[in-house]
């Protein structure tokens, strides 16, 4: 079971990185919707590759806001992964 | 010539990954790009209506330009080298247009899309935009494509894509739009910026996710190659 502030921090990690590789500043307070389109889908593939789970096909289901709210998302994903292969 | 100057195997191998060249792909895993037809012209002036552009000519006008008979008289003409509609494959669903314009025998070619967000999932947008980017590396020996954005849209811009984009020009209070006269921001991204780190992010989007291994289990950790 994956926790849920590791997701989070990752995301948040993630999305730094991202923001500073781009030119935009991005410091502790960085927020999901200060992310522009381009930055949320490079995010969103490399936690598909941190975590081993689909994610950029089924985040048109995604309606959160925060990245407490995305790590929820990406739990979600990875039980019913998880469930598709033990089934 | 040493010993130690002639290429050993791994870097042949090196040699050989670099020159591989670019695909034009049409599609990722949510995105897929379809010629523009004719019968496409009116949603898309309807698409830039709704977008709030003012700058529109009337509707035959616009139409003119999809006709090889009269789009040498249109005033909306852009030279097209290419123009596609922009599907979101989730659910078969056009979300919007864009087209390469004014293919340079100079090597330069520019890029515009548009697309409708409340249509388009997150990012559908930024995935076509890559996919035309590339599309015009790949077909053409081009060594820039232009792009050109306002303050509206810049912040609408990130990530690689952003970090390859060279500003190369701006309009001051070039274009008219929602009442305002915006600067013009003359973007160019050159080809070995792209097949460096720009293409990456394309190959990837179109290849989707590494599926995970045959009962493995998910742990959380990274899996490394």
């Amino acid at each position: 079971m994956l926790d849920r502030d590791q997701v989070r921090d990752q995301a948040v990690a993630t999305a730094t990185r991202l923001c500073r590789a781009g030119g935009k500043p991005a410091g502790d307070g960085i927020e999901l919707s200060d992310l522009d389109s381009f930055t949320i889908v490079e995010m969103v593939i490399a936690l598909e590759d941190r975590f081993s789970v689909p994610l950029l096909l089924e985040i048109g289901q995604f309606t959160g806001t925060t990245f407490a709210e995305l790590a929820d998302f990406i739990i979600v994903q990875c039980d019913r992964g998880a469930g598709v292969r033990a089934g | 010539m040493s010993a130690e100057a002639i290429p050993g195997p791994s870097d042949l191998a090196r040699v050989g990954q670099e020159r591989v060249p670019l695909f034009p792909h049409v599609e990722t895993q949510r995105v897929k790009l379809r010629a523009a037809t004719a019968s496409d012209g009116t949603d898309n002036y309807e698409l830039f209506l709704r977008n709030g552009m003012n700058n529109l000519p009337n509707l035959d006008m616009f139409l003119a330009a999809y006709s090889r008979d009269l789009a040498s008289h249109s005033a909306y003409s852009r030279d097209l080298a290419a123009h596609f509609v922009i599907r979101q494959r989730r659910n078969d669903t056009d979300v919007g247009f864009g087209g390469l314009f004014e293919l340079s025998p100079a090597g330069h070619v520019e890029v515009g899309l548009y697309t409708e967000p409340a249509k388009a999932d997150v990012g559908i947008g930024a995935e076509a935009t890559l996919l035309f980017i590339n599309y015009a590396f790949a077909t053409w020996r081009v060594r820039k494509v232009y792009a050109r954005t306002t303050d509206a849209a810049l912040r609408l811009f990130g990530g690689t894509l952003a970090s390859i984009a060279r500003r190369e020009a701006v309009l001051p209070e070039h274009q008219y739009f929602r009442g305002l006269l915006w600067d013009v921001y003359i973007y160019a991204f050159y080809r070995a910026d792209w097949e460096a780190r720009g293409r990456d992010v394309l190959e990837r989007l179109v290849a989707g996710p590494r599926r995970p291994a045959a009962g493995g289990a998910i742990s959380g950790q990274r899996t490394e190659e």
